[in-house]
């Protein structure tokens, strides 16, 4: 079985006494587009500065494939690229040389070769030797994309990536991220306040919330709302109940794995007839809300 | 081209690209502009005149570019430069992680010390470019205003007074070169340390020049002459022994042995405090 390509492990964080991360334990797979959501203040950032050796935590570990961000931060971020909220760079410099010291940083020298690819693959080529003062957000936006990868990063920790973007900007973000993952098997942890855009992305997501981690797994599940005629009485109510059906409003929720053979003639035969079928998807934000409020 | 000067490179293209580190090189420009000037002030020039000829010398060979570069130099550096040394010091941690590049740097697998020693390391670059850059423009400028000659040495707070032909007076300019760039990178550690600490840029330039001020002061209360010696101003202007007769290098060695060890403690406690932060992404 391959190893996560991130495994975080009973982190724990306290701020002046308030604990901003509580025992976070996660894993995101090689080659998945993970979505880390929560409310501001939920802990999410807290979490990205521990993955990055940014924030000490006050016990347990994030592990970059088999290395230690505690013990072995090096070894553990040679992979890494990271983009924050706002990408800030040397507004004083050129884009190129951001990218070449930024580089320099992770103990490689910077091919000019591979500078330049990345930089055309950001769609900075004709911009990258003026000053990065004169940038627009969606190039600084997109220098941002183009240092994570560098030198030759294949783990991308993106914190909110598309915070700022105008439409077109946000589907090209989507696209070079899925593109990422698709052609190149990159693992990226997408911190995102846009749930429709993390909901395109990734299929499973922890959802944190005061710290404490409430959900982890996918999230995408289709679900069918069974309508039927009558009131069932306490011994049918309790079959269609033991089948996975949950009472919600006026029908009854199936689960993804409903069977419904032995419950339908159940029914049937305390003459209560099916008067409808209704496929049902939930979008990530009926989904997270759900969870926050449960 | 090893790592460590790659990452130094950048480091320096980014200390060099910024307006503000020619601030320093400017002002003591426009100063050195400014003394000549009032230099030519009669009443000035007779001053400096008389003062030679009362110790039996003949005016004319030691009024030279020298002379008033050794002038300018006494008067303005400790406290000019400790003004452009703290501004760039104190900006060199806590500007970046104001402005959030900082979190950039931490992102990448180089561990906080070989950042820091990257900062460091480019600090004392700029220290040592300020140094040389205020002796030579300031004997530059005196050697355009009066010519070449003897070197005339009068610092009454450092006890010296010498005199020497243009040759040994250049060699002795020189040599006080080093010297007073080592004096001046305690001003640059302090600064590095007050950096490193979780205080806004300006807070950190204007606490390192508190300091510098507040030692500067208690040094000259007369009181306080007996321990003159061990304020920190007083140890950095040792620089100033190698104009001396007899170069006090044993009494030199002693002071820069503290210099030394003041510098490593600034540095060890900027590190310490520096490593114990925490940077949220």
């Amino acid at each position: 079985m391959t190893p996560p390509a991130i495994r975080v492990q009973n982190l724990r964080k306290s701020f002046a006494g308030r604990p901003a991360v509580h025992d976070l334990s996660f894993e995101v797979r090689q080659g998945e587009i993970f979505g880390l959501l929560g409310h501001n203040g939920a802990g999410k950032s807290t979490t990205f500065g521990m993955l990055l050796g940014m924030v000490a935590p006050d016990g347990g570990d994030a592990f970059i494939g088999s290395h230690s961000v505690r013990t072995e931060r090096g070894a553990a971020l040679a992979k890494v690229g990271a983009i924050f909220e706002t990408p800030c760079f040397y507004d004083y410099l050129s884009g190129w040389d951001n990218l070449a010291f930024l580089v320099s940083l992770s103990g490689a020298k910077p091919a000019d070769s591979r500078l330049r690819e990345v930089a055309a693959n950001a769609g900075l080529q004709d911009r990258i030797h003026d000053k990065v003062r004169t940038y627009s957000h969606g190039m600084r936006q997109r220098l941002g994309l183009a240092q994570a990868l560098l030198p030759g990063q294949e783990v991308l920790l993106l914190d909110e990536p598309t915070d700022g973007l105008d439409p077109q900007g946000i589907q090209e973000m989507r696209a070079t991220i899925r593109d990422l993952r698709d052609r190149k098997g990159m693992t990226v942890l997408l911190s995102s306040h846009l749930l429709a855009e993390v909901e395109q992305l990734c299929d499973r997501v922890a959802i944190l919330h005061q710290g404490r981690l409430l959900f982890c797994g996918e999230w995408r599940r289709s679900t069918s709302r069974w309508r039927i005629t009558g009131e069932p009485d306490g011994a049918v109510r309790s079959r269609l109940e033991q089948s996975g059906l949950v009472p919600v409003g006026d029908a009854w929720e199936a689960p993804e794995d409903f069977h419904p053979g032995e419950t339908v003639a159940a029914l049937v035969a305390a003459g209560i007839r099916v008067t409808s079928v209704q496929s049902v998807t939930r979008t990530l934000e009926d989904f997270y809300l759900e969870t926050i409020r449960s | 081209m090893s790592i460590f000067l790659l990452q130094m490179r950048g480091e320096l293209k980014k200390l060099f690209a910024r307006k503000r580190t020619y601030i320093g090189f400017g002002a003591f420009l426009s100063v050195e502009l400014a003394v000549l000037l009032l230099l030519r002030l009669p009443k000035v020039q007779q001053s400096l005149e008389r003062l030679l000829e009362r110790a039996g010398y003949v005016a004319a060979d030691y009024l030279s570019g020298l002379t008033l570069g050794l002038i300018i130099t006494l008067s303005t550096v400790l406290l000019l430069g400790a003004l452009y040394l703290a501004l760039v010091a104190g900006d060199v941690v806590s500007k970046e992680v104001e402005e959030g590049t900082m979190r950039m740097m931490l992102a990448r697998p180089a561990g906080r010390s070989r950042i820091l020693a990257l900062k460091l390391a480019a600090c004392t670059v700029y220290t040592i470019a300020l140094t040389v850059f205020i002796a030579v423009t300031a004997v530059a400028a005196g050697t355009l205003h009066a010519g070449w000659g003897g070197l005339f040495v009068y610092a009454p707070l450092e006890g010296v007074f010498a005199v020497y032909d243009a040759d040994e007076g250049a060699a002795r300019m020189a040599l006080a070169v080093p010297f007073l760039a080592t004096s001046l990178l305690t001003i640059t550690c302090l600064g590095f340390c007050f950096s490193c600490m979780r205080m806004k840029p300006a807070a950190a330039t204007i606490v390192t020049l508190s300091v510098l001020f507040v030692d500067t002061i208690l040094k000259n209360i007369p009181f306080f002459s007996g321990i003159r010696d061990w304020f920190l101003t007083a140890k950095m202007s040792a620089w100033v022994g190698v104009f001396e007769h007899r170069i006090p290098w044993e009494a030199m060695a002693g002071q820069y042995a503290w210099l030394a060890a003041i510098n490593a403690t600034l540095v060890v406690v900027g590190f310490a405090v520096f490593h114990s932060r925490d940077f949220k992404s």
